[in-house]
């Protein structure tokens, strides 16, 4: 599998920078194809979610209040979006303190099931991001990534391929 | 130089954030900013969350709750939130941007001048403006 971090100007601001992720040359990030998976049926918890990034991107940053953390590995910073209550999405990031946010994918949250691994789709959408934020990590402890613009920015090789594939 | 990562615009997501209806984009909005100021709140308290929780009489998971930028809070809810922190969640201090009216009585007099009074111009000057005028012609 081959994958690159994106800049997502739309939501970006003094904040926070908002990234997603395209996976083997595509055209769309994760983050757009759960819109499109999503809008026909939730299209208001849609717009919602585009009004919260936009906010945290422009106003508030990341801030750990607006977000369902532990949703990885323990310290892997992958979290969900906070939603209302009675709402039927989810969406995963992965969170770098307040000021960097990589939209992954997500689903629909059947509300009969306790744990995401219930959920096959939820399953593999988090389990991508797991991977990703793992892989990003080793290049970060290898200064091949790397924090600049004051935390604010991932800067380096963003251009990921598994080795397998190479 | 180290390469930032490649700038991704979306037609997709432009379309939508145009179409968004703007009043509930800005509720939205002003959830999240008073859950954020809540938050500032908090810490400069030096709490933790069960703190405040135990503070506001409430479980934990309410306060997560009231925190994620989700809630719609009532103006008691605010003003017993700022009490306990300390801070003004409410602008309701200064006071409103007042109108005032006041009557103006128009004469015409013998010689078919217009008497407007009090003085039409001082009331301008001073930001009050007629609502009523009775015509004794």
């Amino acid at each position: 599998m081959k994958y690159k971090i994106v800049g997502l100007g739309e939501f970006t601001g003094n904040e926070a920078t908002i990234y997603s992720v395209i996976l083997n040359n595509e055209d769309e990030t994760l983050f757009e194809k759960f819109i499109e998976e999503n809008i026909n049926s939730f299209k208001d918890e849609i717009y919602f979610i585009l009004d919260r990034l936009e906010v945290i991107g422009n106003e508030t940053g990341a801030r750990e209040i607006f977000f369902k953390l532990k949703e990885g590995k323990p310290g892997d910073g992958v979290v969900a979006l906070y939603d209302e209550p009675d709402s039927n999405l989810r969406l995963y990031c992965i969170k770098y303190g307040t000021q960097i946010i990589i939209l992954g994918g997500g689903g629909q949250k059947p509300k009969d099931i306790r744990t995401l691994q219930e959920d096959n789709k939820l399953k593999e959408e988090n389990y991508l991001l797991r991977k990703i934020s793992k892989e990003i990590t080793e290049r970060i402890k290898d200064k091949r990534i790397e924090f600049s613009n004051f935390g604010q920015e991932l800067e380096g090789e963003l251009e990921f391929e598994d080795e397998t594939d190479a | 130089m180290r390469k930032k990562a490649e700038k991704h615009s979306s037609k997709l997501i432009n379309e939508l954030m145009a179409g968004r209806d703007k009043h509930t984009t800005a509720m939205t909005r002003n959830r999240m900013l008073l859950a954020a100021k809540i938050d500032d709140g908090i810490k400069a308290k030096g709490w933790g969350k069960s703190q405040f929780a135990e503070k506001m009489g409430k479980e934990p998971s309410v306060i997560t709750k009231w925190l994620s930028g989700t809630h719609n809070f009532t103006s008691d809810r605010l003003t017993e939130i700022g009490l306990v922190l300390g801070i003004e969640l409410l602008r309701v201090d200064s006071k409103p941007n007042i109108i005032r009216y006041q009557p103006v009585i128009v004469t015409q007099n013998s010689e078919n001048e217009i008497q407007v009074s009090p003085e039409l111009g001082m009331l301008i000057n001073e930001g009050i403006f007629s609502q009523r005028v009775i015509a004794d012609c």
